[in-house]
């Protein structure tokens, strides 16, 4: 065809093409590679890469060690108990709020409310961790799961809010006007009209607040208390080799034990991620 | 419309409102509260009133100011090189043939891989085994090539460079997946159109391809600009705001003034300034972008 | 506005299916039923997930007459034989619970300043310079110790008992910690390359003196860049497969550096600040320490060191990387492995001429630390297993552990018998511990020392302002702490 012969001879082919896209997915795993292939070789701050990559030599004395010395199920515990609170808290106030919003009759009011949503959406998260590690402090709740959660969700709210009033302003008012007709009560036409409507969408904000959370360190490194730690808190106690000498291998191992979990998540969920974060770009 | 007030819209939004209130706007008024204000860890409860005492011993200071260009060389960076990386990708991957292949779906599945992984580990594997000046991956490549590389870490011209790579990393995922989102919109016919009319590649990206992601470029820079302003997880776990504060961000310099060294009053001065920053920013994207519109 | 919309829904709606991946090709072909069924589905699933782990949570509290003491813990080599060993036998024993958990090693003092109030905590850690954040919530061990017909000056050095056991200005007149790894860093060198002929007569040469073991602070810089050499080198006879450095310590900043240029700053006789809150930082002595050290990092350590945090350097002495090393006495396990074990020679920190206090060796940080019991209603239950761990089965603990404190686990024939280098490890040990640095006992001392001087090394080191401007901060730092509690006008 002579469109394909004229690609040949102005354009790259695609086989460059999928080079460039096999290179870029190496660049893009190739860390995660070592950190897990270190992880199985012996503890050593001396290994050089052909070392690490080597397929010989693997033990899982890391793996004993992370666990042993890691309190590695206490902190995957704390880390499900705040992701999971902090979304079902999350979705339960924000999407009934997005809804809300979208539902205003007024155009100025609505701008007021959407301004402050993406306000917040961007705020520095240090600005709100340090009053709440002093707040947290007087009213007794520092160090405990219910301040971590609480932090988490002010970080997911304007998120999730703004996630799903993209959502939400893609369905077609007129279905709902006609239940209201038919009687729907407000609750009666959210849940049984508008909800349905966005579920797709709904699971792509759930999934993604649940990776932010499992992920998300600078709370819990100022709020969490005496085992209340997640294991973002919980790798940074490896992390200087004060443990006699530098336990490189086991910081790995546990490393590899966070992230390994949250990255098979993420491919198995993959398309609703996607969703999700091209939600609000390409509709705008 | 008139339809709309029967949706009571106003106790759907009522909740989630208050629980914003409470934990967004008043730690955020107590930052502003403690920021004119001596407070310090051993004295949480006794904040002493010292007006604008913080702000003016904190801009007199030359290494806030040099904090400052850092984040601002740290952020820009990181928005550079996600859009830039993120752009390339995409646009291969929005070429016909690749575009909506299997294969595409298998790659940006593991494209995505960066982006999900927990920061803070990102941080510490970026130290560990990256970008160590002996043993790490970095070097080991350059050293394949016949370059001998520097220490990373540890130069106080290289460590911002790797503390933007790392993050740009990070990051590029969001904007090559929203740019292949945008670019994938745009009709075979008209790209064939203009090839057949002999437009250069150049003048198809100009003419056709910019114009039609021209939101999506300014969304995702928005992002990635705002979330690399308030980055903290990676630099933690990659430098800790070293070599010699050569990657010391603001939200690094807070942690160092309010924890490390329990000076909380100044910490909330250098948190509000950041909330001045992010809300210009805000209110400059909300003017230009219509961001506002979203709800339309 | 209406047909804006309508185009805008759209996209919209075509882009939902493509990318969620909807067979039915579209969100709005959905029956509305099926839907909601879903989202109960996926509602229930969260809530499952959730609920077994919050009362996974709940099953752990113990029921109400079982004693659990509640131990907040420092990393170190006590942890691994505490977890496997001790703990174990102590339940078994006495039919106590006992919960260790293991902090991050720079949030320990934070998390007890904070938990402590709430009694959170039934035993704890210190290191010299900490118990001011949480003195007020430390139980007095002096009953505790009555009680088991215990006196400690019978049992623990002088100098450790002033270091971690009493604290004169916050508790007077109180055992406040069982001390448990007092130590004070000392100085590892290659012994077998010091004694190789080559580098005898190389340095000899070189330098017109016989190569030894440094004594002073001048004599290491020199011995320092004697053995810094690039791979393909030899050194002792053998070709260098790497770089080799002549000395190190791990100094990231702040903390790393704090510790190791604080050793510089005690060995030319500067005390930071006197009794009456009078500093001596300001003198231009602390510019001739840090220029020194400035020169000894960047001519004789390994680049890495910088980002080092505490005992990465001894890893790196073991592989034969370095001819010398600051040794951290807990870390002498990993000294004497792989290629330098039984090599390794030991010595106290070199002197610096002409210091201020005319000391005889070099000066060196107080580190290390003692086990507290916090005021709680479990402190009896909390001090008998300590007495028991740390008293009763001392010479045990120090074979497990390679920690000393008391005196039997200094000259226990035993603990002296399971390693060879213990004879010439020991006494150099003792000997540093007498010129340790005291902190001294108040609660600011990490707020004006320790990270502000670690800082001052390190902006001073990368150039990130002039030695005097990073002085007048330090010091400006330590006044104005200083005025806000009162101690100075």
């Amino acid at each position: 065809m002579s469109t394909i012969n004229y690609k040949l001879r102005k354009k790259v082919s695609l086989g460059t093409r999928y080079a460039i896209l096999l290179g870029w997915l190496l660049f893009c795993i190739m860390p995660i590679i070592i950190l897990v292939m270190a992880s199985l070789k012996p503890t050593s701050l001396f290994q050089t890469i052909p070392q690490i990559l080597s397929f010989s030599g693997f033990t899982l004395e890391n793996y004993t060690r992370a666990f042993r010395g890691g309190n590695f199920m206490l902190y995957f515990r704390n880390s499900m108990i705040i992701s999971f609170s902090a979304l079902v808290v999350v979705l339960i106030v924000c999407t009934p709020m997005a809804y809300g919003i979208t539902r205003l009759p007024s155009m100025r009011q609505r701008n007021i409310v959407v301004f402050s949503v993406l306000s917040t959406r961007f705020l520095p998260y240090v600005v709100l961790a340090m009053p709440m590690f002093i707040l947290f402090r007087q009213i007794g709740i520092s160090g405990t799961l219910s301040g971590v959660i609480l932090a988490h969700l002010a970080m997911q709210m304007p998120m999730i809010v703004w996630l799903m009033l993209g959502f939400f302003s893609g369905i077609p008012i007129e279905v709902e006007e006609a239940a209201v007709i038919d009687g729907c009560s407000p609750w009666q036409t959210f849940w049984r009209i508008a909800l349905p409507m966005v579920l797709p969408g709904l699971n792509a904000a759930a999934i993604l607040a649940l990776i932010i959370s499992y992920n998300e360190f600078l709370f819990a490194f100022f709020l969490a208390g005496r085992g209340t730690q997640p294991l973002t808190v919980g790798i940074t106690r490896f992390v200087g080799g004060v443990d006699v000498g530098a336990q490189y291998g086991v910081v790995a191992a546990y490393g590899s034990l966070i992230i390994l979990p949250i990255i098979i998540f993420a491919l198995v969920v993959n398309r609703y991620i996607v969703s999700g974060l091209t939600q609000g770009a390409v509709k705008g | 419309m008139s339809t709309q007030r029967y949706f009571r819209p106003w106790s759907f939004i009522l909740p989630g409102a208050l629980l914003g209130i409470v934990t967004l706007g008043y730690p955020v008024y107590r930052a502003i509260f403690y920021s004119f204000h001596a407070v310090t860890m051993r004295r949480l409860g006794e904040p002493v009133f010292i007006g604008f005492e913080n702000f003016t011993r904190l801009f007199g200071d030359h290494l806030f100011v040099r904090s400052i260009v850092v984040t601002i060389n740290f952020t820009l960076g990181t928005t550079v090189f996600a859009v830039v990386f993120g752009l390339l990708i995409a646009s291969i991957m929005s070429t016909r043939g690749i575009r909506g292949t299997l294969k595409a779906r298998f790659f940006m599945a593991f494209y995505l891989v960066p982006f999900v992984t927990t920061q803070v580990v990102t941080g510490i594997l970026g130290r560990l085994y990256v970008w160590q000046s002996s043993y790490g991956l970095v070097n080991h490549l350059l050293d394949r090539v016949g370059i001998s590389g520097p220490s990373w870490l540890t130069n106080l011209d290289t460590a911002l460079f790797a503390t933007v790579f790392t993050n740009g990393w990070r990051m590029t995922p969001l904007a090559l997946l929203i740019f292949y989102a945008a670019l994938a919109t745009i009709p075979d016919e008209l790209v064939e159109s203009a090839e057949v009319d002999g437009a250069s590649t150049f003048a198809l990206w100009f003419r056709i391809k910019f114009p039609m992601i021209r939101f999506h470029l300014g969304f995702v820079s928005l992002i990635i600009l705002t979330s690399a302003f308030r980055e903290f997880d990676v630099i933690y776990g990659l430098t800790g705001g070293g070599p010699g504060r050569s990657t010391e961000v603001l939200s690094i310099l807070v942690y160092r003034l309010g924890v490390a060294q329990g000076n909380m009053g100044m910490a909330n001065a250098v948190s509000v300034t950041m909330l001045l920053v992010i809300s210009v920013i805000t209110i400059i994207a909300v003017k230009a972008g219509k961001l506002g519109k979203m709800s339309d | 506005m209406d047909k804006f919309f309508i185009d805008n829904l759209r996209t919209r709606v075509t882009f939902a299916a493509q990318t969620t991946g909807n067979r039915k090709g579209g969100v709005l072909y959905m029956t509305h039923k099926h839907c909601s069924m879903r989202a109960v589905a996926i509602t229930l699933a969260l809530f499952l997930i959730i609920v077994p782990g919050v009362f996974a949570g709940g099953g752990q509290e113990a029921a109400e007459d079982q004693v659990t003491i509640r131990i907040g813990e420092h990393p170190g080599a006590h942890v691994g034989p505490m977890e496997d060993y001790f703990i174990p036998m102590y339940e078994e024993m006495t039919g106590i619970n006992i919960e260790m958990e293991v902090l991050p090693p720079d949030q320990v003092w934070q998390r007890f300043q904070l938990d402590a109030p709430d009694g959170g905590w039934d035993i704890g850690y210190h290191s010299p310079g900490w118990f001011g954040y949480f003195y007020e919530y430390v139980a007095d061990l002096t009953p505790h110790m009555d009680r088991h017909d215990f006196d400690p000056y019978e049992h623990y050095p002088e100098p450790v008992i002033n270091s971690h056991m009493t604290n004169e200005l916050l508790r007077p007149g109180e055992i406040i910690a069982f001390a448990r790894n007092p130590m004070s860093p000392i100085m590892a060198y290659r012994q077998d390359w010091f004694e190789h002929p080559d580098e005898r007569s190389a340095f000899q040469e070189e330098y017109g003196r016989e190569l030894t073991v440094p004594e002073t602070w001048d004599e290491l810089y020199e011995v320092a860049v004697f053995f810094t050499r690039s791979a393909g080198d030899t050194v002792a006879g053998e070709t260098l497969e790497q770089d080799l450095y002549g000395y190190s310590a791990s100094v990231s900043e702040p903390g790393g550096m704090a510790r190791a240029f604080l050793a510089v700053v005690y060995s030319m006789g500067l005390d930071g600040f006197d009794d009456d809150f009078q500093t001596d930082l300001d003198e231009p002595l602390l510019l001739e320490g840090v220029e020194f050290w400035t020169r000894l990092i960047r001519d004789t350590f390994p680049e890495d060191a910088l980002t080092w945090n505490f005992l990465e350097h001894v890893d790196f002495f073991a592989e034969g990387r370095l001819a010398m090393s600051e040794l951290w006495p807990e870390a002498v396990l990993t000294a004497e492995s792989r290629s330098a074990a039984g090599n390794v020679g030991y010595s106290t920190l070199p002197v610096w001429p002409g210091n201020r206090k005319d000391l005889p060796i070099g000066r060196s940080f107080l580190g290390g630390g003692g086990v507290l019991v916090f005021d709680t209603p479990n402190q009896e239950h909390a001090y008998d297993f300590l007495h028991w761990l740390l008293v009763e089965n001392a010479v045990e603990f120090t074979l497990r552990t390679a920690m000393f404190a008391l005196e039997e686990q200094f000259s226990s024939d035993e603990v002296l018998g399971s390693q060879d280098f213990y004879d010439d490890f020991l006494p150099v040990f003792l000997a540093q511990m007498e010129y340790a640095f005291p902190r001294q006992p108040i609660a600011e001392w990490g707020e004006v020392m320790y990270t502000p001087v670690g800082q001052f090394a390190s902006d001073v080191y990368y150039g990130v302002e002039s030695p005097e401007a990073a002085q007048q901060r330090l010091v400006d730092n330590m006044l104005s702490v200083f005025r806000r509690e009162g101690y100075i006008d």
